[in-house]
């Protein structure tokens, strides 16, 4: 696996543990104690923050060149495909809150943000599958 | 100036002159000077022509190659800078409205759909000027 395989495996590794970790802790604290109580646990989402760690757990090694033309095509097709799915996406949350929303006239400003940070998971989550996939989901062609 | 070019002058063109008119509606509408909301359609129109123009203005030309590598790859590269501009874009618009009215604020659910109208706009507008900027803002030798 090159650099850029591992990587797009972590994002899919840790996107996957935290959603499992979030669903799990505010589903119990729900069950248990109710929606409000169960909101107070939301902010648990914070960990997605591990993506960030990817740039620094898989540097770039010095000298030797790992990263030529065709993992630049496959890096700028991953992100076309992420940013594709993601307006797609955008435009679907957009309109359905205006279409269930429409008859109560307003919506609090916080689902914005909530939108973005979906947002985001998408764009990671599609990049790193579109990745593994051109690579062959193995280590077969993106040997170092 | 090649096809592309000329699409993407004219869009960045009516764009900006609609954002400043746009801006412009904005302040007058702050200083109560009494415009009709309906006058908030004459900036989209105007941004929005850039399009009509563009279709029915410029049209393929029939017979020679008059696209390559070289436009392809600039085509895609342009792509990437308007997707990344919607997604600065978004984050902005997602963000600015809890900063001014704070975390228990509502907001009108019409923002949704038109915040999409926006970020068409800023896709189109990022867009032109990656692909101006790559083509180097004039002619050189870029022929249609």
């Amino acid at each position: 696996m090159n650099r850029l395989q591992k990587m797009a495996l972590y994002n899919l590794i840790v996107i996957a543990i935290v959603l499992l970790i979030v669903v799990l802790v505010v589903g119990l604290i729900y069950h248990y104690q109710g929606l409000q109580e169960a909101r107070e646990a939301i902010p648990l989402a914070g960990l997605f923050g591990l993506l960030g760690l990817s740039g620094v757990l898989f540097r770039k090694k010095r000298g030797g060149t790992d990263f030529d033309e065709r993992d630049q095509l496959i890096l700028r097709k991953s992100t076309a495909v992420a940013y594709s799915v993601f307006w797609v996406a955008w435009i679907a949350a957009s309109m359905t809150i205006w279409a269930v929303l429409r008859r109560r006239g307003t919506v609090r400003v916080d689902i914005l943000p909530i939108m973005v940070l979906i947002g985001g998971l998408i764009v990671v989550t599609v990049q790193s599958v579109a990745i593994l996939a051109q690579y062959g989901w193995g280590g077969k062609c993106g040997k170092q | 100036m090649n096809r592309k070019q000329k699409i993407a002058l004219t869009l960045v063109v009516t764009i900006s002159i609609g954002l400043i008119l746009g801006i412009i509606l904005i302040v007058m509408r702050l200083f109560d000077v009494g415009i009709p909301k309906i006058a908030f359609l004459f900036p989209v129109v105007i941004a929005g022509s850039g399009g009509i123009i563009s279709i029915t203005c410029f049209k393929k030309d029939r017979g020679a190659i008059t696209f390559d590598e070289r436009d392809k790859l600039i085509e895609k590269n342009a792509n990437l800078a308007g997707f990344g501009a919607v997604y600065l874009y978004v984050i902005l618009v997602s963000f600015l409205p809890i900063g001014i009215l704070g975390e228990d604020a509502s907001i009108p659910v019409t923002w949704c759909p038109v915040l999409l109208i926006g970020a068409g706009f800023c896709q189109a507008f990022a867009q032109s000027i990656a692909i101006l900027i790559q083509y180097g803002w004039g002619s050189k030798g870029e022929k249609s």
